[in-house]
């Protein structure tokens, strides 16, 4: 029956049909159902709030403000839209990194009215765009505290690869406080819903309830907005410097000044390569952090380590006059020059201090020896990173033995070079925040790791000075004349009705004028404020360093008084 | 008995029409409305070819048929680039291997009539007038629409008795060339071709002229596969087998016509409320995939509507062709059962990914005249046919 059998084919292939269909419209519903709706339901990310950054009295430093943002829908773009957006929004679009990639890829932020509307208005040409309004990081006083806050920009590929958590076009911190905080700082972003047609045109927003973004958390820091706003004021005439204070009580970071430096608020709406490689190639790096990774000599500064070492070595009595200036040092057949040719005569320690007279130092080092001199520096500690919690911090350069051996030759080390180091010049460099810690310690015989977020007082870690403690009392007593004296070095930062302790240092380098460097205490005997000033190739510390360093001590201790 | 065949003939068609047009108002006013006056022309033309005596019909399917092979030839010369399916008259275009289905069927049935022809003769004639038609379409390019040919031919055959010496020679070749990719299934098919031959204890000439054929056509077809298609018929299968891996092209088409059908569940989103083909992820909503759109909107329900009205259709369809004893009138019922048969496996099939995207209308539902009008004369020539048999019938009684 050729009848019958051509019917059983029919219908078995009907029910093969009826299998198939109940398996895709019953068995897997739910898998197409979402596939459907992946192909019309499209998720927008919405970028959190990022928290508030306030200074140590609240002032709030960086909070946001509304941009508007233009995402494309990549699995729907052309390359001849694109083309012609790119014109329209002035911002270059590598067609390659969006054209056919799933979901809203993010091309501009910042863009003006004039570009939404000019963009709208050709809609049926870019039906995939969408406009949104997004927070964007507003830094309330731009560039003076740059290397303090750093700046947020869209998440690059080595972040993506750190940390799962980021999607491209995310924005995060990429130095300073944003970057060490990002954590805390940034949120979870949150998502909207879009329906949209095969073209990519938006038919319906929010087919879904959006997911709204979660807050990140605020933080306080611990510098003083005001102090930090004064310090600027006081930079205005100079091109290069850097100004860090801290309370040597707890390490709190008052200050953190560094310029030259940028402002945040333009490198954070995203700047182009050009001109992100003009900033990197300037002779005078905008983007380093002069406090942190800046690396100075310490000039006569240093001659407060030197006699600390001697002193704590019994090398010398602090009130004897163990050598005569004339304005010159012999050692061997060599001459080491004073910075006063006319000599200051015999002096005892605190006068040696006071009047930054090298010889006596070049004896003092020339006692120490500088192997021995060598080691009792690197005990300070200064070689390693302090631990600030911001990015990019550098260790000290403290050159040791094997160091010197290996470009000199083993046994052929002169022992000459111990009398520069003695007096702050040579190989060693510090940074500025070295310098501040320094000056604390001095100041208090110990003090905590300097940071700049507000933190509980036991959470601190403390440092202790690598010496005995009546010798810090020495060396107290010479910054003490070094403002107060009559030849005093740092006269000039002196403040009324205040005793500020402090040490001017003027730092030789082979590019132009000398840095002028000034690290002081205040008050005397009751310290609140460390602070170091340099104004690079400036001239003597004396002169330049110190009186800004005067003013900024006196505006923090009148403000704090009130 | 017969009265409710009738009444199937013309209420499960009318069905699936207004189906058809439901879905198509869902997806565009210009599609329904072109439809509905393309429906009201089908209607006349159901009248005519039921109302005329099937002997006007069975002579008239000569010129038919040479029309329509006329204008097979006319519409690959007019043609410019790109598939040459279709004629232009004014503002309508028609679709003359839609035609030569119709002309097809009847003068085949014209020829099965004559009983005093051998079977070889049949195998022959039949043959070559599938041929031209399978040709002339299969250069248009429109593969599925040719094999609606061969589909006829075979299963008129088939049911018309003809010995299995004959028919493993038309059925074995095309099944070499399909199992010549999978090596395993063509040796299952080489042993079948070699039990075959035992079984019908064929001599020896009949058994290697087979078998040497097989083997031809075995290798022969992964070399015309690289060299001889053409880039999108061989992308439409490809996009077939992995259509995953073609998210755009014919694979796309596949892919998202199961996400419409899939997405709609069982009771469906409604009408109106097909996000694929209302969003125009589906390409073809209203031709080719327009059962995965009316799944979308109507669920598993309204698809098994289509099924059940297709089962009875096809049922009633051979059912009542078996039981008409005119060769000629059986002959029709056959060959207009084959064509539902095809039409509705290839079309739901490739909807279901079964197939690649194939091109053939699913009958009655799918927009555009020419099929739906070729589908009214051959209900109408059915109708016809039982009115004719059961009053001869009556008379023999």
């Amino acid at each position: 029956m050729r009848y019958r059998s051509f019917l059983y084919l029919f219908f078995a292939l009907w029910g093969l049909l009826l299998l198939r269909l109940v398996k895709i419209q019953i068995l897997d519903h739910k898998q197409y159902l979402k596939q459907a709706e992946k192909n019309y339901i499209k998720p927008l990310r919405v970028p959190p709030l990022r928290g508030k950054i306030l200074d140590r009295k609240g002032r709030v430093l960086a909070d946001w403000k509304p941009i508007f943002r233009i995402s494309v829908l990549g699995e729907k773009t052309t390359k001849e839209g694109l083309t012609e957006l790119s014109g329209l929004l002035h911002v270059d679009i590598d067609p390659d990194t969006i054209i056919g990639k799933p979901g809203y890829i993010r091309i501009k932020d910042g863009a003006s009215l004039e570009e939404v509307i000019s963009v709208e208005e050709r809609e049926d040409r870019f039906p995939w765009i969408v406009v949104s309004t997004v927070p964007t990081r507003r830094y309330l006083y731009g560039g003076p505290f740059f290397h303090l806050l750093g700046y947020t920009g869209e998440v690059g590929p080595s972040d993506l690869k750190r940390n799962p958590e980021f999607k491209p076009g995310d924005i995060i911190g990429k130095s300073g406080v944003e970057k060490k905080y990002e954590e805390v700082l940034s949120g979870k972003p949150g998502y909207r819903f879009y329906s949209v047609d095969a073209t990519g045109k938006i038919i319906e927003t929010d087919p879904r309830p959006p997911i709204p973004p979660v807050k990140g958390r605020d933080i306080v820091l611990t510098v003083d907005r005001d102090l930090q706003l004064y310090a600027d004021s006081l930079f205005r005439e100079y091109r290069r410097g850097v100004a860090v204070a801290l309370d040597p009580r707890n390490g709190d970071i008052l200050l953190f000044y560094s310029k030259p430096y940028v402002d945040p608020n333009v490198l954070s709406m995203g700047i182009s390569q050009e001109e992100w490689k003009k900033l990197v190639e300037r002779k005078d790096n905008p983007l380093l952090d002069r406090c942190i990774a800046g690396l100075y000599p310490p000039g006569s500064i240093f001659k407060l380590v030197t006699g600390a070492i001697a002193l704590d070595l019994h090398l010398v009595n602090p009130q004897d006059r163990p050598v005569t200036c004339n304005g010159a040092y012999r050692m061997g057949n060599r001459i080491w020059r004073c910075w006063l040719p006319s000599g200051h005569g015999a002096l005892d320690f605190y006068h040696a201090i006071e009047q930054s007279c090298d010889v006596y130092f070049y004896y003092l080092g020339q006692k120490i020896g500088l192997a021995r001199f060598l080691k009792c520096v690197r005990n300070f500690g200064l070689q390693e990173k302090l631990g600030i919690d911001l990015p990019g911090e550098k260790g000290g350069f403290i050159p040791d033995m094997p160091w010197y051996e290996e470009r000199y030759g083993k046994g052929r080390v002169p022992e000459g070079l111990v009398l520069n180091l003695a007096i702050g010049q040579g190989e060693i460099l510090l940074t500025p925040l070295d310098l501040a810690f320094l000056t604390a310690l001095i100041a208090m015989d110990s003090t905590a790791t300097p940071h700049v977020l507000k933190v509980d007082k036991k959470s601190l870690s403390w440092h202790r000075a690598p010496v005995e403690r009546e010798v810090l009392e020495h060396i107290r007593r010479g910054m003490y004349l070094v403002v107060n004296g009559e030849k005093g070095t740092g006269r000039s930062a002196q403040i009324e009705g205040i005793d500020v302790a402090g040490k001017t240092g003027t730092a030789q380098n082979p590019h132009g004028k000398e840095h002028a460097l000034f690290a002081a205490y205040a008050p005397y005997r009751d310290p609140k404020i460390a602070i170091v000033v340099i104004v690079e190739n400036a001239g003597h510390g004396g002169s330049y360093a110190a009186p800004i360093a005067g003013k900024l001590i006196e505006r923090y201790l009148k403000d704090a008084e009130k | 008995m017969q009265k409710s065949e009738i009444r199937a003939f013309i209420i499960i068609p009318f069905t699936l029409l207004a189906m058809g047009l439901v879905e198509l108002s869902s997806i565009s006013q210009f599609y329904f409305e072109r439809q509905l006056a393309w429906a009201f022309f089908s209607a006349s033309v159901f009248a005519l070819f039921s109302l005329v005596p099937l002997k006007f019909w069975k002579a008239f399917g000569i010129p038919i048929y040479l029309i329509s092979i006329l204008f097979l030839a006319l519409a690959l010369m007019m043609g410019g680039p790109g598939p040459r399916r279709w004629l232009q008259f004014g503002s309508t275009r028609f679709q003359p291997s839609e035609l030569a289905k119709l002309g097809y069927i009847l003068i085949a049935a014209r020829i099965l009539s004559n009983r005093r022809k051998s079977q070889i003769a049949l195998l022959l004639q039949l043959g070559l007038l599938a041929l031209i038609p399978f040709l002339l379409t299969i250069a248009e390019p429109d593969l599925a629409t040719s094999v609606t040919f061969l589909w006829i031919y075979f299963f008129l055959l088939y049911l018309f008795d003809i010995s299995p010496f004959y028919l493993a020679f038309l059925v074995m070749p095309p099944l070499a060339v399909i199992t010549s990719f999978s090596p395993i299934l063509f040796l299952i098919l080489f042993v079948g071709a070699l039990l075959h031959s035992r079984y019908i204890k064929a001599g020896l000439a009949y058994t290697v002229s087979l078998l040497t054929l097989i083997l031809l056509l075995g290798f022969s077809t992964p070399l015309i596969w690289k060299k001889a298609l053409k880039p999108y018929q061989r992308e439409r299968v490809i996009a077939f087998l992995a259509p995953e891996k073609y998210r755009t092209g014919s694979g796309w088409q596949i892919l998202q016509a199961r996400i419409a059908l899939g997405s709609g569940g069982f009771g469906g989103k409604g009408y109106g409320r097909g996000t694929q083909k209302g969003l125009s992820f589906l390409p073809a909503a209203h031709t080719d995939f327009i059962f995965s759109s009316f799944g979308e909107e109507f669920g598993f329900a309204g698809s098994l509507l289509v099924f059940l009205l297709f089962g009875g259709l096809i049922y009633a369809t051979l059912r009542s062709s078996f039981r008409m004893r005119d060769r000629f009138r059986r002959a029709l019922g056959f060959g207009i059962g084959a064509y539902f048969t095809y039409h509705f496996l290839a079309n739901v099939g490739t909807n279901l990914g079964f197939f690649p995207v194939a091109g053939v209308p699913l009958p009655f539902m799918t927009y555009g005249g020419s099929h739906l009008t070729v589908e009214a004369a051959l209900l109408g020539l059915l109708i016809r046919a039982l009115k004719e048999e059961s009053s001869s019938y009556r008379i023999l009684e």
